[in-house]
């Protein structure tokens, strides 16, 4: 897997995770692979896992059970609540980027319709 | 270190079958010679001079080769890459050095096992010299004076090859990896203990003349192969300071690849 | 958390060179270590004394507890960054040889290793290519249950595939109760793999930390600081 190495690499597999709980691919209760087998399938030092696995214990979206594993915390509202959160983050940082190339709000509306109707 | 021995063993394997092939074929020659060879020991007197002093050049020759890859296998391992190897194993300096000192004995041993089966094989394959030979086997074999003196060789060969592996130690500690410095030095050094030994072992044979071992390892040969000479005087009291800074040697290697071991 | 290493004022001079001044480090046991630098900075010079194969001039250096020697050949298990085996051996024999004096050599996991870099047991050393001998070399290194993995430029010569066969291979065989230093030029491939990194130039520790500290500190890859780090060093 790619990651970017300007920037803390524990961080960017939280926000893997975070992604793939907001984008539902990981509910509830669901149980996130073991620190070694995640490692493994990224290519990356097990101890960063586990760094990430601590950091998202600390922010609330996991659990850790000894001896069991890891288990995604939450229900539907936290997770909806962390879905509009990642949602608003992306547009946000769209908006800012296109703006500084000089459109306008409706310019940047219109592309989005165009951009919708192009995806499916 | 035995572990040690055997791998060093198997890394020989070649040239001792080479050594062999051509003992084997040496010997089956020098037989061809001899199968004429009359029963009167006189008809045949100037070939079987020759025969024996061929057998021991060979033998010679051979551990001389044994015994110069011994030390120039030494001397990459400590120089060269292979060296990473070796010394990264959890022996100790001593076991390391123990290990090469345990094939030198051990080529020694077989050179001279070899020497002799060389010479029975021929007396079987000549009858002439069989019967020559034969009576004096066993006695000479049960010659103690014989073991002894060969027991002193190979202490005395033991110990120089000691000095010698501690020259090329000593060189390397000194030089780390410049090669032909370390060579050099190493030259120096041995040159330095050997030219010591010498002064000083004269020195004490003038000192101790009286001290001497009075040995007969021939007594028991047939008379064309130096028998009946009587026994005479090998000295005592200069081996006995090369063994002791052979023992040295070996300590002070052992302690230079423990402690001061820079690859 | 027990240190496996713990090195305090490391100093090794020869006539002419220091090749180390003043190294402290500490290593504690599950982490991989970066050692970086330029050529002739001291790292393999550093990392033959962590092997046993050096004595330093001065200075102290433990590995678990103990004095880098016979018992500590026992724990470290050490590739230097040459071919340091011999031609006619097959790579099963290597292997046999590793079993012979290696009382943590594990053959299970060396076969393992073997089938993940695709090499056979029959090959001859002599034979491989630069690449193949320093997979062989890697398998028998890690094929071993050691403290310390002490590797020089363990990934020269090794084409892309090569190198994430190794590392994959690193991860597989990590366990918490052992650590890795390990030195390569290959910065961008294997920071990922760094919990610390340890800058070395002209034998003197200039920058040492967590490989994530150090990119929020920076705001750049590991391969960013190095530049930054050397740049800076031959602009003096």
């Amino acid at each position: 897997m790619e990651f970017d190495d300007r920037t803390p690499i524990y961080v960017q597999i939280m926000d893997l995770i975070k992604q793939r709980i907001a984008a539902g691919e990981l509910k509830a209760g669901a149980q996130l692979p073991s620190v070694r087998d995640l490692a493994q399938q990224v290519v990356v030092n097990p101890n960063t896992v586990q760094k990430a696995y601590l950091e998202l214990e600390r922010e609330g979206y996991v659990a850790t059970q000894r001896g069991t594993g890891t288990f995604v915390c939450g229900d539907a509202g936290s997770v909806g609540e962390l879905r509009r959160r990642l949602a608003r983050e992306t547009v946000r940082t769209c908006v800012i980027q296109l703006r500084s190339l000089g459109y306008t709000a409706d310019e940047m509306a219109s592309m989005l319709t165009a951009a919708t109707r192009e995806e499916e | 270190m035995w572990k040690l021995v055997r791998y060093q063993l198997r890394g020989r394997r070649l040239l001792y079958t080479i050594g062999l092939i051509v003992m084997a074929a040496l010997t089956l020659f020098e037989a061809s010679e001899f199968i004429g060879m009359r029963q009167n020991p006189a008809d045949s007197a100037p070939v079987s001079i020759g025969v024996p002093i061929t057998m021991a050049i060979f033998w010679v020759m051979f551990y001389g080769v044994m015994t110069i890859v011994n030390i120039v296998t030494y001397t990459q391992d400590l120089y060269g890459d292979t060296g990473y190897l070796i010394f990264s194993l959890p022996l100790r300096g001593a076991e390391v050095l123990g290990a090469r000192i345990a094939v030198l004995v051990l080529d020694t041993v077989m050179t001279l096992l070899g020497g002799m089966t060389s010479v029975i094989v021929l007396a079987c394959l000549a009858p002439g010299l069989g019967d020559q030979v034969r009576p004096v086997v066993g006695k000479f074999l049960l010659t103690g004076d014989y073991w002894l003196m060969c027991l002193g060789v190979l202490i005395v060969i033991v110990s120089f090859m000691s000095i010698m592996f501690f020259g090329v130690t000593f060189g390397k500690s000194l030089v780390n990896s410049r090669k032909h410095l370390g060579s050099v030095f190493s030259a120096l050094v041995v040159t330095a203990v050997l030219w010591f030994s010498l002064k000083a072992g004269s020195w004490l044979e003038r000192t101790f003349a009286g001290w001497g071992l009075y040995l007969d390892p021939w007594k028991n040969l047939p008379p064309f192969l130096f028998g009946g000479t009587g026994p005479a005087r090998f000295p005592l009291v200069s081996p006995l300071l090369f063994v002791g800074l052979g023992t040295l040697a070996f300590v002070l290697t052992s302690w230079l690849m423990d402690r001061k071991l820079s690859l | 958390m027990s240190m496996i290493v713990q090195a305090n004022d490391l100093t090794k001079r020869y006539i002419t060179t220091t090749a180390l001044s003043d190294v402290t480090l500490e290593v504690p046991e599950g982490r991989i270590v970066g050692l970086l630098g330029p050529n002739g900075s001291g790292k393999t010079t550093l990392m033959k004394i962590l092997a046993a194969l050096l004595s330093p001039t001065s200075g102290t250096v433990f590995i678990d507890g103990l004095i880098p020697g016979v018992a500590t050949r026992a724990l470290v298990s050490f590739l230097p960054d040459v071919n340091h085996l011999d031609r006619w051996m097959t790579i099963g024999e290597a292997g046999d040889f590793y079993a012979d004096f290696y009382r943590d050599f594990d053959r299970t996991r060396f076969q393992e290793l073997l089938s993940i870099m695709e090499l056979s047991a029959r090959q001859k050393i002599g034979s491989l290519s630069r690449g193949m001998a320093e997979k062989a070399r890697l398998s028998l290194v890690f094929g071993r249950r050691a403290r310390l993995y002490v590797l020089d430029e363990p990934f020269g010569g090794l084409d892309p595939l090569a190198r994430s066969q190794v590392l994959e291979a690193l991860v597989a065989n990590f366990r918490a109760d052992c650590s890795m230093i390990l030195s390569t030029q290959m910065v961008a491939d294997v920071e990922r793999f760094f919990d610390d990194v340890v800058f070395l130039d002209r034998g003197c520790v200039v920058l040492a930390g967590a490989a994530e500290d150090l990119r929020t500190q920076r705001g750049t890859s590991i391969e960013g600081v190095y530049k930054e780090v050397y740049g800076h060093v031959e602009a003096r």
